[in-house]
């Protein structure tokens, strides 16, 4: 189990991260997503021992990460922009993996590379942008580790490719109890994928829950009503997003499902439609009521 | 995984890294030493003293552009941020990456050296030139010291730092600016005292010359002669590469990844850089101006021009690495540091200045002079020689020698050159001591000697001749031919006073006869006696080599044997030879007749009288020596038909033969006291 506690990173002036804990469990996938700038490469900088944190703690099963090239040993890390020396194919890469990862499997290398098709032998640094995600995909899996970070390895894949790592990831953390850490853009990404979500944005977790209680924590509800409504009648109800378009209000709500439906019904509404929401929305929702909004709707009124 | 501290692995990585530049390097000094060899045509390509050997000038292109390159590239990957993650990210630990990655640097280094040098040995050894080797091996060796702290600063500078420009900024100040300042302090106390050198001036290992990849440029501009090269040197400048690993380690260690691609890792760091880089440059400005106001001597408006680039290099600095000209303002009040730094270096050396010129000059301060007199002779020194330079240490109270001493050194100050037959004079005070070197006036000489020469400590040295270890020294008998002390027929047909090896333990038997002989002689004689190193007025010499300084100069000590004075020395000494020879007088005269006739090769054919004041009678050297033995023989025995073995102290004839290496000798008894008897053999000529 890896273990975040209470972690801050400055860099300057500027507080990359702040408070942040939380832990993974072993065997599962956990997804983040966040905005750009959030903090989630700095983070995943800090787990895997490549940064000291200010404040706070990262230990895996226990002991402390930085530092300890035992408790490395169990991890890869896998960069948004992946590294490769210059000149130096999949073929030479993994040689220098071999003589620093203990577990480095060449033959599952070798298998993975043919898979991808990618030629072990060209320099990586000609490859395309996704090839080198790619590459760098396969050289972690030949590493064997029990704990995977993939910093938006998946964003810069194409559908197919993306699947078949998808595959992969999901295949060794069933087969061998492996742990996935993966940080997107996309929610979409990751919610068929990860058994657990996060969200941090402005270096802080501001949410963290499996994907199952997620997707239904927030849900969206339109209402007409023939007197006009008066958001002060749901006071007590977190009411994330309001936007009124004539005589229809639409809402995003957070909280138990019935329990809203039953107070809106009471005030004896023209209709009433409760619906789900996807992932995406859940997070765009949650980023907007932390005040990370691009465009507001120029066509919404009375909006909260 | 355990936390190691060095791991093949990495090492192997290490070298993979820098495989194409150390195989870049190693082909430019294998073809460049094949073509000089195979242009000379004679596989010459390291001859000692010829600066143009190209292999020397390899052996400098490999300390001072291929180790700062091979360790730029092995540790290229702090200075990118990707690399610098990925390699922190890895399962070793900082210690274990930092030991395998410097120690694959020094590798790749020494591989470029050993492809060289042995490329130039093979060259040697074909053509057959080996002369030169050794002092190659030997320079090869303290090449590579400097390799290693020319490497272990690189590495050290690329811990703190995350850019090339940043890097190689700071390995340079680092290898250079401490010994520049240093040399530019004693260079101005130097000024001052005028005559002493800079060596000796300063605190110990202050000499430049110590570190030697610092040193051996430093000197070129001072033009001092220095430790640089010595083996003392490669020593300090290996410990200082030690050192400088250890402090790169312990910088790796606690280096932040996210410094690469900032020229360094924090304001505080990048601030001492720039002032570090602007203090380096300024300094100069400042003891230059230093020495201009205090020796009168200089140009206040160099000094001015060097500040100006100093504050030049100050903001282009921060300029370069912070690609932002807003940075610039921020930089303005470090410039005040560095004018800080400066005030105090300037009135510093200004101290210093004041305090060496003034040392010495008031005879009141001074508790004590000691003055080592210099040798008129270069190599061969007497037992009063000795007997002095062991006094050199002797602390001189005479307060008339200690004024006219400060005089002196009052008269010299400021004086650029160092003069020929100089004194060194250690001045003492109370608390404190320094050595200058000094030119004295032949009557305050002949008063130091004078004054020394009463001293219990002196007539000590004297009597005490000095010990010999035949295991370790070496001691010589040397027989005298000739008369005329220095004159060229000697000093040019070296074959004329041979040396004659009787044998180790016997001649340490004999020394020991001639120390228990000459201690009961009278003090006059004995005095007269450890005075004179001229060979040819006794019968012999003995020669040891000895170090009366013990700084390494070693001399040939001759102490005197001879028919009248020491006598029981010299019939033991004839004894020996004779009986080391094995020869009946006889079976030489046989083997000169057949010599003389046969088609053997002889190289030296030498006759002598032993005797005070008589000289050498014939010799002939190399092949003509053949067509003159069976004459000699002749000639020998004619002249002294009652030739036998000497057996004491009376005139004897020393024949020499020099055959195919093997040397032939006896000393033979006349039975004429007349040399005239043995004129013939002069006719011989």
């Amino acid at each position: 189990m890896i273990t975040v506690e209470n972690v801050t990173k400055r860099f300057g002036g500027v507080t990359a991260l702040s408070n942040v804990s939380f832990s993974i469990g072993q065997g599962c996938i956990y997804g983040m997503v966040g905005s750009n700038g959030a903090g989630k490469s700095t983070l995943l900088r800090i787990i895997n021992g490549v940064y000291r944190p200010d404040e706070g703690t990262v230990a895996l099963d226990g002991r402390g990460v930085y530092g300890d090239a035992e408790a490395r040993s169990r991890m890869f890390y896998v960069p948004d922009e992946p590294y490769f020396d210059t000149g130096r194919g999949i073929a030479a890469t993994a040689r220098t993996y071999a003589s620093v990862y203990p577990g480095f499997d060449l033959k599952l290398c070798t298998r993975l590379s043919s898979e991808f098709e990618l030629d072990t032998k060209k320099p990586v640094n000609t490859f395309s942008k996704g090839m080198k995600r790619q590459a760098a995909v396969v050289l972690a899996m030949a590493c064997r580790p029990d704990y995977y970070f993939f910093d938006e390895t998946l964003d810069g894949l194409d559908p197919v490719m993306r699947g078949h790592v998808r595959r992969l990831i999901a295949s060794d953390v069933s087969e061998r109890g492996a742990t996935a850490f993966i940080t997107s853009h996309s929610l979409r990404e990751l919610e068929d994928l990860c058994d657990q979500l996060a969200l941090l944005h402005k270096g802080g977790l501001v949410l963290e829950s499996d994907v199952s209680s997620l997707k239904t924590s927030m849900f969206k509800v339109q209402a007409a009503f023939p007197n006009g409504y008066d958001v002060r009648s749901l006071e007590g109800t977190d009411v994330v997003k309001f936007v009124k378009r004539g005589s229809v209000c639409n809402m995003i709500v957070k909280g138990d499902e019935n329990e809203v439906e039953a107070r809106i019904r009471a005030m004896n509404p023209l209709f009433v439609d409760i619906l789900p929401l996807n992932l995406d929305e859940v997070f765009t929702y949650e980023m907007e009521a932390l005040g990370y909004v691009f465009e507001k709707d120029p066509g919404g009124t009375n909006e909260k | 995984m355990k936390n190691k501290i060095f791991d093949k692995g990495l090492y192997i990585e290490g070298l993979r890294r820098t495989g194409t530049v150390t195989a870049v390097f190693s082909a430019a000094g294998l073809l460049s030493v094949f073509f000089t060899a195979v242009l000379n045509g004679n596989g010459n390509t390291g001859v000692p003293g010829n600066g143009s050997a190209v292999i020397y000038w390899f052996l400098y292109v490999a300390m001072y552009l291929c180790t700062p390159v091979i360790t730029l590239v092995t540790f290229s990957f702090l200075n990118k941020r990707g690399a610098s993650d990925f390699w922190h990210s890895i399962p070793q630990s900082r210690t274990c990456l930092y030991v395998s990655f410097a120690s694959s640097a020094l590798t790749a280094t020494a591989a470029v050296y050993a492809a060289t040098v042995l490329m130039s040995a093979a060259a040697q050894l074909l053509s057959g030139k080996t002369a030169g080797m050794p002092e190659m091996l030997s320079l090869a060796a303290v090449c590579f010291c400097g390799s290693m702290l020319i490497c272990a600063v690189f590495t050290a500078a690329s811990s703190f730092t995350g850019t090339l420009l940043s890097c190689s900024a700071a390995s340079l100040m680092m290898l250079f600016v401490p010994r520049t300042v240093l040399n530019c302090v004693l260079w101005i106390i130097r000024e001052a005292i005028g005559s002493a050198a800079v060596g000796k001036v300063g605190f110990p290992l202050s000499d430049a010359g110590y570190n030697y990849p610092a040193g051996l440029i430093l000197n070129a501009v001072w033009f001092e002669e220095s430790e640089v090269g010595t083996w003392a040197s490669a020593i300090y400048t290996a410990v200082l590469a030690l050192i400088y690993f250890a402090a790169g380690l312990f910088l790796f260690r606690a280096r932040k990844s996210e410094t690469a691609g900032a020229a360094a890792p924090s304001k505080f760091m990048q601030a001492f850089m720039r002032i570090a880089l602007g203090c380096s440059v300024s300094f100069v400005a400042t003891l230059y101006l230093v020495k201009t106001v205090m020796t009168g001597n200089g140009s206040a408006a160099a000094s001015v021009v060097i500040y100006v680039v100093a504050a030049a290099v100050y903001f282009l600095y921060e300029l370069v690495t912070t690609k932002r000209a807003s940075t610039l303002g921020r930089a303005v009040p470090g410039l005040l540091i560095v004018v800080a730094l400066n005030l105090i270096l300037g009135f510093g050396a200004a101290a210093a200045y004041g305090y060496e010129a003034g040392f010495g000059t008031d005879p009141e301060k001074v508790a004590s002079v000691s003055v080592r007199i210099p040798y008129t002779w270069y190599d061969t020194v007497a037992m009063n020689d000795v007997a002095m330079e062991k006094m050199s240490e002797y602390e001189i109270t005479d307060r008339s020698i200690i004024g006219q001493i400060g005089k002196a050194i009052e008269e010299q100050r400021g004086k650029s050159s160092t003069p020929d037959g100089a004194s060194v004079v250690t001045v003492k005070t109370k608390t404190d001591k320094r050595q200058r070197l000094l030119a004295l006036s032949p009557s305050l000489v002949s008063e130091i000697r004078k004054y020394v020469k009463n001293t219990d400590e002196y007539t000590a040295a004297l009597s005490t001749l000095p010990p010999i270890d035949p295991s370790t020294d070496a001691l010589y008998f040397r027989v005298c031919n000739t008369d005329k002390p220095g004159g060229t027929e000697r000093v040019r047909k070296g074959d004329l006073s041979l040396r004659l090896q009787i044998g180790n333990e016997k001649l340490v038997e004999i020394y020991d006869i001639y120390k228990a002989e000459t201690a009961l002689l009278d003090k006059e004689v004995y005095a007269d006696l450890m005075a004179d190193r001229n060979c040819g007025r006794r019968g012999g010499v003995f020669t040891l080599e000895i170090e009366p300084s013990g700084a390494g100069r070693k001399v040939k000590l001759v102490l005197p044997v001879s028919a009248d004075i020491t006598p029981k020395t010299y019939k033991e000494l004839c004894a020996g030879l004779s009986g080391d020879s094995g020869i009946t007088p006889a079976g030489l005269i046989d083997s000169l007749r057949k010599a003389g006739q046969s088609d053997e090769r002889i190289d030296t054919l030498s006759v002598y009288l032993l005797d005070d004041g008589i000289t050498g009678l014939f010799s002939a050297p190399y092949n003509t020596g053949r067509a003159y033995a069976a004459s000699v023989a002749d000639a020998v025995t004619q002249a002294c038909p009652g030739l036998k073995l000497c057996d004491d102290g009376s005139p004897a004839v020393l024949i020499v033969m020099i055959s195919d290496n093997k040397k032939t000798y006896a000393i033979f008894k006349t039975n004429e006291t007349d040399a005239g008897k043995l004129t013939p053999l002069f006719t011989l000529r």
